[in-house]
């Protein structure tokens, strides 16, 4: 979806009715820069570089531009303090000057979404937000995902039901890179075929 | 905690050392004037490291074929100044804008590959240069080099027998250069290029056009290395068609190690130690110098992965936190 892979059939588009664009051939950089953005299931971010470099970099990016090479980040006060506010939004205020690699590895999680959102997408791809996250920490961050903009559509990938249905206005099943049923949640709290997949264990032990 | 735009303020900021620094490159004028074509020779090479350090120690990018464009650089003014003109200043911009093109055009194919591919890529677009060069000894003069021009002297100034003008031209064209890549590494280019080396992977998921910013990353440092082959055209009046080869390659890359990548004053630092060493351990035995800077680099790397300056850094680093918790 993000294009990194050549998908064997379909297309992708984003947006809605007829404003919907067809970026199934667009390189994942240009899929970014119209509005969808992915964070990664195991931390991919700039480990020697500070929350803040690594935020400012992503809205500069943004803004195209990120290719000037004549005049000096000073100058781009906006950026700096556009990045400031999202790491704050993220509780990440107290962090934004220290390595990345030295965090702890739930603010690390905060800085895949900070980056993320520095591309304002209108879709926002989640792959496994709290992987790796001990369970009371990670309910920390589905509030800060939670409190994110309603605009912002939101399609995270979880493996945790209890999650999935607190956060969830609609879900898609997927068995073996096929869907196997989509719906609210109430819908697929009902489907026998996705109790007997994912729910059906849990009953059964 | 210090604001977002104060931290990008004080980052560009010149510290007292850096200062400290170029007003020590005056020294040798009147503490060593015996040592003048000497200390231009260092010029030279510390702005040929710092071509590389674009692209090794911020765009994480490994070349063991940069000679190429040294070389290329080397040639364009030694051609100017032989068939043309003898004028330096507007031939040194014409080598720049020749190594540039060949640096741009070879950096297509480049920025497609990494880790050894990469390394011998690199190597191969070096080696193909350098046996360009040879063979074509009608324009070049091949393995005899290229002769029988003069360039008299820089704005005015003559070129002396003592290389006083030399040195200052070497000097002032690696100042400027200098000034250029501190620019560029603290402008958002910079910031990419460092988001490059930390995450390649990532950067396209943050909207960044990754090849784009390699090319241009790989077209700087070209046009930064031909600068500097076209300043040793400059101050010897001859081209040797050693300014191609591998060894200058790997030379270069050494430097860049010793002194420490990724800190823009690491190839320069790097230069001074390995051209003053060559200068006196050649001295002692013409023969066998290389085995004190093979010694030197084993040491540097296995006691300082970052580096000389790494080094220094850690340790002032250290001295000033040991310092500061004494004081609390």
């Amino acid at each position: 979806m993000t294009g990194l892979l050549r998908p064997d059939s379909g297309g992708i588009f984003l947006g809605e009715g007829d404003d919907a664009a067809d970026i199934t051939s667009l390189r994942p950089d240009k899929r970014v820069h119209r509005g969808l953005a992915r964070t990664f299931q195991i931390n991919t971010l700039f480990p020697q570089l500070t929350p803040l470099e690594s935020v400012a970099l992503a809205v500069l990016e943004r803004q195209d531009i990120s290719g000037v090479w004549w005049r000096s980040l000073p100058s781009y006060e906006a950026a700096a303090e556009e990045a400031e506010s999202i790491l704050a939004s993220l509780n990440l205020k107290d962090v934004i000057h220290r390595g990345t690699r030295e965090l702890a590895y739930g603010q690390q999680r905060l800085v895949e979404i900070a980056l993320a959102l520095a591309t304002r997408p209108r879709v926002l791809l989640l792959d496994e937000p709290a992987a790796g996250v001990p369970k009371d920490e990670s309910a920390e961050l589905f509030e800060v995902i939670a409190r994110l903009s309603s605009d912002l559509t939101i399609l995270f990938i979880e493996h945790d039901m209890e999650v999935v249905f607190r956060f969830a206005s609609r879900i898609l099943v997927m068995v073996g890179g096929r869907i196997l049923v989509e719906g609210t949640p109430q819908e697929i709290s009902r489907d026998e075929r996705v109790r007997e997949v994912y729910l059906g264990r849990r009953h059964a032990a | 905690m210090e604001s977002a735009k104060d931290y990008f303020r004080r980052e560009v900021r010149w510290r007292p050392l850096e200062i400290a620094f170029w007003l020590a490159a005056l020294l040798p004028f009147v503490a060593a004037p015996s040592y003048l074509s000497l200390a231009s020779q260092v010029a030279i090479t510390a702005l040929f490291a710092l071509s590389l350090d674009l692209l090794v120690g911020y765009a994480g990018l490994v070349s063991l074929g940069h000679a190429a464009f040294f070389g290329v650089g080397a040639y364009s003014a030694g051609l100017i100044a032989k068939h043309y003109w003898t004028e330096p200043i507007s031939a040194l911009f014409i080598s720049a804008m020749v190594s540039g093109m060949l640096g741009y055009a070879l950096s297509h194919i480049i920025v497609r590959f990494r880790h050894l591919a990469l390394i011998m890529l690199t190597l191969g677009f070096g080696l193909l240069v350098h046996e360009a060069a040879n063979s074509a000894s009608a324009l070049t003069g091949g393995a005899d080099g290229l002769q029988g021009f003069r360039v008299p002297g820089v704005l005015g100034f003559k070129f002396d027998m003592f290389g006083r003008t030399a040195y200052a031209y070497s000097l002032l064209v690696l100042f400027v250069c200098f000034l250029i890549c501190r620019r560029i590494i603290h402008s958002p280019f910079g910031l990419a290029l460092r988001g490059m080396r930390e995450n390649a992977t990532r950067m396209p998921a943050i909207g960044a056009p990754s090849q784009a910013h390699l090319r241009k990353a790989y077209t700087l440092s070209a046009i930064m290395a031909g600068i500097a082959g076209a300043l040793l055209t400059h101050t010897t009046s001859t081209v040797s068609l050693e300014t191609l080869s591998f060894g200058r390659s790997a030379d270069v890359l050494v430097i860049l190690i010793l002194g420490g990548a990724g800190r823009l004053y690491g190839g320069i630092l790097g230069a001074i130690i390995y051209m003053v060493a060559r200068d006196q351990f050649s001295g002692v035995n013409p023969q066998y110098w290389y085995f004190w800077i093979g010694l030197l680099l084993v040491a540097v790397v296995m006691f300082l992965p970052n580096g000389i300056l790494g080094g220094l850094a850690k340790f002032s680093r250290r001295t000033s936190s040991t310092s500061a918790s004494a004081r609390s």
